[in-house]
């Protein structure tokens, strides 16, 4: 219980400090930046325990295969909404589209996405999929 | 086309053929092509430029109804398949690839660079008397780009009255009609003729994605050919093709447009292998491809004088080509090819024929596609190509023994590639090519052909080697010709009951055109590094006995490793061919066995194919790990052919087998499909084909000839 309890406060608090907080990684295999930004996060229905928690992500990711050349193509922008996964340590999420995928991983005993490391994605390209890392996520420098 | 049209030519050339009858009953003769005077050689003694000459009658031996099929295994000739759904083949010369050979029709360029990539499926043989194979950089006068060579389709001289129905028919949905009709004389005719085929597709291991595309093609031309007078002679012809080419689906289902989904990683059962059934859609794995054909040339050949005439020629073809792929896009583009040529022959003196000539060739490929341009908003690969040309030929005989052809050309080429913007969307060049052909007849059995020349080719499109475009488009960093200097060494002996040639060729090819997948986009651009591809060959023809002709070839294509991993797929190194071909009263019989040697596969990139698709152990990863590495082995193998006929007064009944063992590389544990690493994901594909993809085919059939 006071585990729980520690836990909530944890998450509690990066659901506050952590909105409008953004990482830049690198993308595995081409060493392009990539970004995860955390828009905002909630508990859903306000009930707030560990499962509850939700957030609101942008991600950025331009993986060499698909280097979003049409006008109009947002192809490198996804926006998710990230809840626990089950899995020790990592978060997914999935796109309004239903279709496109991430799971995030974060630092052993942090809370919530305080502390992002990497993340995957597979994503709907027109009508294909792709897959891509973006790793080594570090803590932007505030402008 | 639509049967109407197929049916029309039948009446027109019946309603030839019973006007001939019925003016000159008392003078027809039965001509049936059961040749026993099977040639000695395969080489034109009287040329100087070595040709190798196909007859009509070996065509029909292969049971072949388009080009790519009649040259398939001629000394130094391959046909390739470059993608088991698409069903594009390639014919390559002395191992140089399908971009570097020129097509002509009467000695006249007729084929652009798109639409050679479907093209050569389509080109019908009927009506063809023969054709000629020249290889070597510098082969025709009028085609510099033919680096590889030129094959020269000869249609036949209006000049008899005549008609030929030719109906085969067998298993796999084999289905080929051709109707020729003629009616002339000496000083001229008219042609016409239709042929319309269907050939089902193959899935040998029943797994629901076919490894060769159901092929169907009609076709219709008509030649017109006259002298009007001792000095003018006139010569037309136009003609009008169509091709459907549906892979990868086994119930022909035709897709209209790009599909929606072509993820297919849950199509293949456990482990994702593609050895197993396909359960998914199966519009996920169409190749649909139409092409639309018209065409037409000619040329006007007038004598000045005894000694000097002057020939105009021309040829005009526009190609429509309407595709959906199942990569997931749709690609459909327009090609225009024009050429013209005016040249002046003059006969010098007893040693010398000069010739000299200006020509002019121009394509303007547009293409358009709702999923590449329109959704995603890739550049189109779109090109006009315009060069002139001009040339002189100097044929000199020396002696008795001793004949030189001396040629120079010089070519300003121009290309635009009006939607490429990444580093060069424009070529200007301007190219000077010498070539010299010399024959030295050492005495009434020997004789030596030895020839130079440089050949130099605008690369024009992806399209040359592989799709026109790939689901993320392509850019274009084309700075340079492909240039190609080639040596061909060619030793004659002609016997009273044999022949025998012994050749070696050697091209050495710099800034040869490429794409580069490693890249994203795919570039299409020149390589750096210079390669030396070289080609022996012997042929030997023996007559046994005077009806039964033996003939055997041996071909060995030495490619450096730089060149194999730049080429769509693996091509043949060694290979053997014994053709059999035996008359006995009415009757011909013709075997033909043909041995393709082993090769190193990974050479040629296919370490990139595998069978299977794993999940990453790592839950935190959604990428699929590729296991159990296809074949980089491709083994030995061995097919045979037979073909039988037995004439009649008017007709001949035909009977034979294609791929007599039904050897495919699918039955020996290895189909074309496979999960193909590229870049950093993984996605299916067929390009994984080293050997025979049809299965054994049986025919019969009538040939009605008055």
């Amino acid at each position: 219980m006071k585990t729980l309890s520690i836990a909530l406060a944890s998450l509690v608090l990066s659901a506050n400090a952590f909105a409008h907080t953004t990482f830049i990684g690198t993308v595995k295999g081409t060493g392009v930046p990539c970004s995860l930004e955390i828009e905002q996060t909630y508990f859903e229905n306000n009930i707030e325990t560990p499962a509850n928690f939700r957030a609101e992500i942008a991600v950025s990711l331009v993986d060499g295969d698909d280097h979003g050349h049409g006008e109009g193509n947002h192809d490198d922008h996804f926006d998710f909404t990230i809840s626990p996964s089950g899995k020790p340590n990592m978060f997914s999420g999935v796109a309004a589209n239903k279709t496109d995928l991430i799971n995030i991983l974060v630092a052993p005993g942090t809370a919530g996405l305080s502390a992002p490391t990497a993340f995957s994605m597979k994503w709907i390209h027109g009508n294909h999929y792709h897959t891509a890392q973006c790793l080594n996520l570090k803590l932007a420098a505030h402008e | 086309m639509n049967n109407f049209f197929f049916l029309t030519v039948l009446i027109v050339s019946q309603i030839t053929s019973v006007s001939a009858h019925t003016e000159d009953a008392e003078t027809i003769v039965v001509t049936g092509s059961l040749d026993s005077d099977v040639p000695l050689s395969k080489i034109n003694r009287a040329s100087v430029v070595k040709k190798e000459v196909l007859s009509k009658s070996q065509i029909t031996h292969k049971n072949a109804t388009s080009l790519a099929k009649a040259v398939d295994l001629e000394p130094g000739v391959q046909t390739t398949l470059t993608c088991a759904n698409c069903g594009s083949q390639r014919i390559t010369l002395n191992g140089l690839r399908g971009e570097n050979t020129t097509v002509l029709i009467d000695g006249i360029p007729a084929f652009s660079s798109v639409s050679s990539f479907y093209g050569m499926e389509a080109i019908p043989m009927v009506g063809i008397s023969h054709l000629e194979i020249m290889r070597g950089a510098g082969a025709s006068l009028t085609a510099p780009e033919s680096i590889g060579g030129a094959i020269n389709l000869v249609t036949v001289t209006p000049n008899e009255n005549k008609f030929i129905y030719q109906l085969r028919g067998g298993s796999n949905q084999y289905l080929n009609q051709e109707i020729l009709g003629s009616y002339g004389d000496n000083n001229g005719g008219t042609l016409i003729g239709a042929q319309k085929n269907l050939m089902g597709s193959f899935d040998e291991d029943h797994n629901n994605v076919t490894e060769s595309s159901r092929q169907s093609q009609q076709s219709v031309f008509i030649k017109k050919e006259n002298r009007i007078g001792d000095k003018l002679k006139v010569s037309l012809r136009g003609g009008y093709q169509e091709l459907e080419l549906l892979g990868g689906t086994t119930e022909a289902t035709r897709p209209t447009s790009y599909p929606a989904n072509i993820d297919t990683l849950e199509d293949f059962g456990g482990d994702r292998d593609i050895r197993n059934k396909y359960t998914g859609d199966l519009s996920k794995i169409a190749d649909r491809i139409r092409l639309n054909r018209v065409d037409g040339g000619g040329s006007l050949s007038y004598h000045l004088n005894d000694d000097t005439n002057i020939k105009g020629s021309f040829s005009l073809a526009k190609q429509k080509q309407r595709s959906i792929y199942s990569h997931g896009y749709d690609y459909d583009n327009s090609d225009m090819f024009r050429f013209f040529d005016l040249k002046v022959n003059h006969v010098v003196n007893d040693s010398h024929f000069l010739t000299v000539g200006i020509d002019h060739k121009n394509e303007d490929m547009k293409s358009s596609s709702e999923y590449l341009y329109n959704f995603s908003g890739y550049k189109r690969d779109s090109f006009a190509f315009d060069t002139i040309g001009a040339y002189v030929q100097d044929e000199w005989i020396i002696s008795d023994k001793d004949e030189l052809n001396l040629i120079l050309r010089v070519d300003k080429m121009k290309v635009d590639w009006d939607d490429k913007t990444l580093i060069h969307n424009k070529l200007d060049k301007t190219a000077i090519a010498p070539r010299i052909h010399y024959k030295r007849v050492h005495n009434e059995t020997y004789s030596s052909r030895i020839a130079y020349g440089v050949g130099y080719r605008a690369p024009l499109s992806m399209f040359e080697s592989q799709h026109g475009t790939n689901e993320e488009g392509f850019e274009m960093v084309i700075t340079k010709l492909e240039i190609a200097h080639n040596v061909t060494y060619t030793f004659n002996r002609e016997g009273t009951n044999s022949s025998t040639a012994l050749s070696y060729a050697w091209t050495r090819l710099s800034n040869m055109a490429f794409a580069d997948e490693e890249t994203s986009p795919v570039i299409f651009k020149n390589a750096e590094d210079v390669m030396s591809i070289q080609t022996v060959g012997l042929l030997h023809v023996q007559k046994i006995t005077p009806d039964w002709t033996l003939e055997g070839s041996v071909d060995w294509f030495i490619l450096p490793d730089s060149y194999k991993a730049k080429l769509p797929t693996a091509a043949q190194e060694t290979r053997a061919r014994l053709t059999s071909d035996y008359h006995f009263g009415d009757n011909e019989f013709v075997a033909m066995a043909n041995i393709v040697g082993p090769r190193n596969l990974s050479k040629y990139g296919y370490y990139k194919n595998y069978n299977t698709l794993l999940d990453d152990p790592d839950p935190f990863s959604f990428d699929k790990i590729p296991a159990n590495q296809k074949r980089q082995r491709a083994p030995a193998f061995f097919t045979m052919d037979l073909f039988f006929q037995r004439n009649f007064n008017r007709f001949a009944l035909l009977a034979g087998v294609n791929n007599l063992f039904d050897y495919t590389q699918t039955k020996k544990g290895e189909s074309p499909l496979s999960w193909r690493t590229h870049r950093n994901h993984t996605h299916l594909d067929n390009r994984h084909v080293w050997g025979p993809n049809t299965g054994r085919v049986l025919y019969a059939g009538v040939k009605v000839e008055l």
